[in-house]
C-alpha cells in the first residue's frame, strides 16, 4: 500500500483524475500528478509534458524527478527510461489494461499494482493499453 | 567541457569526428574494448559515448545495455552498418541517440552537436503545473 508520495500518470488531453491514460509516456500530452497522504488522495495537478525527440527519453525522467514524483504507472516502457526512472528514485508500475486514470490510481494506492520487471521492457518507450 | 568516450577496435576511424569535436571545444578519449570502456565510465566524467557495434568482448546492444544499467543518463551513438529498419529493430528501447556509419564524418559530428543542443534546450524549458480542472 502507498501511504505518502506523488504519483504520475501519462495522460491524454488535459489529464485529470477523470481523464484517460496515454499509451506512450514520452509522447503524452500531460502528466496527471496525484499527491497521496496517509493513503488518501490529497491533491491532483497537471504537469505539461516536454517535447519528445528520438533518443531524448531522459527528458521525461528528469521532468518527473524535478517535480518530486515517486511513482509512475505505464502500459509499457523501454529499458533505458526504466533504468533512468529507477536511478532517480521513481518506482515504475505496470497496468496495460485500463484507460481510465482513477481506478489505476486507486489500485496503486491500495498496493494492487506490480512494479515493472526488467524482462517486461519493450521497444520505443511505448505500450498498448 | 563536454567529454565524449569513443570506443572502437581501431582509433583511426574517428579522425574526422575528432577534428569536428576539437573545433567545438569538446574533449574526446578513446578505448578499444567494452570492459575498458565500462571501467572508464565508472568515474562519471563522460557526457556521451560513441561506440562501434563490433567490439572484441561485446556487441553494440550488449554494451549499450551495460552502459545504461550503470548510468541511464548517458547518451549513446552507435557506429553500425545495419539498415535504418534493422538498426531500429536491434536497438529499440535503448534510447540510442543516433546511428553513424562505420567511418563517421565531420558532418555526422556536426549533426550530433546540434542535436545535443536541441535536447538540452528542451530539458531546460520551464515546467508548467496547473490544477485539475476536471474534478
Amino acid at each position: 500500500m502507498m501511504k505518502d508520495g506523488r504519483i504520475a500518470i501519462p495522460s491524454n488531453g488535459q489529464g485529470g483524475l477523470n481523464g484517460t491514460r496515454a499509451g506512450h509516456f514520452g509522447h503524452c500530452d500531460v502528466f496527471t500528478l496525484i499527491d497521496v497522504e496517509n493513503g488518501e488522495i490529497k491533491e491532483v495537478s497537471i504537469l505539461q509534458n516536454q517535447e519528445h525527440v528520438q533518443g531524448g527519453c531522459m527528458v521525461p525522467v528528469n521532468l518527473l524527478a524535478e517535480n518530486r514524483v515517486s511513482a509512475l504507472v505505464v502500459g509499457g516502457i523501454g529499458m533505458r527510461p526504466l533504468m533512468g526512472f529507477r536511478q532517480v528514485g521513481i518506482d515504475v508500475y505496470h497496468d496495460d489494461q485500463r484507460v481510465d486514470i482513477e481506478p489505476v490510481v486507486k489500485d496503486l494506492i491500495a498496493g494492487k499494482l506490480y512494479e515493472i520487471k526488467n524482462d517486461q521492457v519493450c521497444g520505443g518507450g511505448g505500450g498498448q493499453m | 567541457m563536454t567529454q565524449i568516450l569513443l570506443i572502437s577496435p581501431e582509433k583511426d576511424i574517428f579522425k574526422a569526428v575528432e577534428n569536428c569535436f576539437s573545433e567545438n571545444q569538446i574533449a574526446t578519449a578513446w578505448t578499444d574494448t567494452a570492459a575498458k570502456a565500462l571501467l572508464m565510465l565508472s568515474d562519471g566524467k563522460f557526457d556521451l559515448i560513441i561506440l562501434h557495434e563490433h567490439l572484441q568482448d561485446m556487441n553494440g546492444r550488449q554494451l549499450v545495455e551495460a552502459i545504461i544499467t550503470q548510468n541511464a543518463m548517458l547518451n549513446c551513438v552507435v557506429l553500425s552498418e545495419l539498415s535504418k529498419e534493422d538498426f531500429h529493430e536491434a536497438y529499440e528501447g535503448l534510447g540510442v541517440l543516433m546511428q553513424f556509419s562505420l567511418t563517421p564524418t565531420h558532418d555526422n559530428a556536426r549533426a550530433l552537436i546540434d542535436y545535443m543542443a536541441r535536447i538540452k534546450i528542451i530539458s531546460n524549458r520551464p515546467h508548467r503545473i496547473t490544477g485539475d480542472t476536471n474534478q
